[in-house]
């Protein structure tokens, strides 16, 4: 992968870059962890990406309600984020390798930074990411071929998150907003 | 504490009855997280609540280093609202009564 994947045209948008195999990579994790929210067989994943909103017990009819309101937008938007990254991925996978960027428009800005962030949030659920400061090498022999894989993902999105992260960070500047 | 003195035969009900739930202040906290970078939290606090990178960051730290900050409060149905937006963002963030 290049230094840096993310960019920003003359006008201000930004700019993905990827080479076609990069993009069929990314494309590949992206519907796996699509996959994986269909299926919603990982209960750590589940719980991490629909917390509750209440942790009072007494709360509970709040927190069934809240859930009833709120968990299926929020399971279609993550469905909808995923459909656009899904599509701009698709697009570099099949492009010519003389243009290895993909223009991103403003309104879809977020979806990217919400989706990779999305992915690791599911994959670090799912390796078992914890607060305590080791880090795993994913070429640690101990490691089987599932869990190494999964280990280089969860490093490689970090990377390629952070990079747009820091990004989008000298763009939206020091001050406080206007309207958020 | 203090008990509320009653005529005989009358029987005065409790004046925490008296409140209305929906008065109670309630604040969104939001809660340390092994996976979220810090750079993040710090991007989603200046563009959901469009605060300073310096209080964005303070926050974002208060979160790392004790486990938790309150970002916002309100009314039920406001800290409600802020809380889907925050989980819509992945981090993760629950309402309280303010304490």
């Amino acid at each position: 992968m290049p230094a840096q994947w993310w960019s920003v045209d003359a006008s201000g948008g930004l700019r993905l870059h990827l080479e076609a195999e990069e993009a069929q990579t990314v494309l590949a994790a992206v519907m796996d962890f699509r996959t994986v929210l269909i299926e919603a067989t990982d209960d750590s994943i589940t719980e991490r990406l629909f917390p509750r909103a209440y942790l009072d017990p007494t709360e509970e009819a709040a927190e069934t309600t809240w859930r009833a309101l709120t968990g299926p937008d929020l399971l279609r938007e993550r469905f909808d984020r995923i459909a656009v990254v899904a599509t701009g991925l698709s697009t570099l996978a099949n492009s010519p390798r003389s243009q290895d960027w993909l223009s991103i428009e403003e309104e879809h800005e977020t979806f990217w930074l919400t989706v990779l962030n999305d992915m690791r949030l599911a994959l670090g659920s799912a390796i078992g990411i914890s607060d305590d400061g080791a880090e795993i090498d994913p070429g640690d022999p101990g490691l089987d071929e599932h869990a190494a894989s999964a280990h280089y993902m969860y490093q490689a999105l970090t990377y390629f998150h952070g990079d747009l992260i820091e990004l989008m960070l000298s763009r939206i500047g020091d001050a406080p907003l206007g309207d958020s | 504490m203090t008990t509320a003195t009653s005529l005989p035969g009358i029987v005065r009900e409790p004046e925490v009855e008296e409140v209305h739930e929906a008065d109670q202040p309630w604040v969104v906290l939001v809660w340390n997280d092994p996976v979220n970078l810090m750079s993040y939290v710090v991007f989603v606090f200046q563009k959901l609540f469009g605060f300073s990178r310096e209080k964005a960051t303070r926050l974002m730290m208060q979160v790392h280093n004790e486990g938790r900050a309150v970002v916002a409060n309100g009314d039920r149905h406001e800290c409600e609202a802020t809380v889907a937006r925050l989980h819509a963002y992945g981090l993760w963030a629950t309402l309280q009564h303010d304490e």
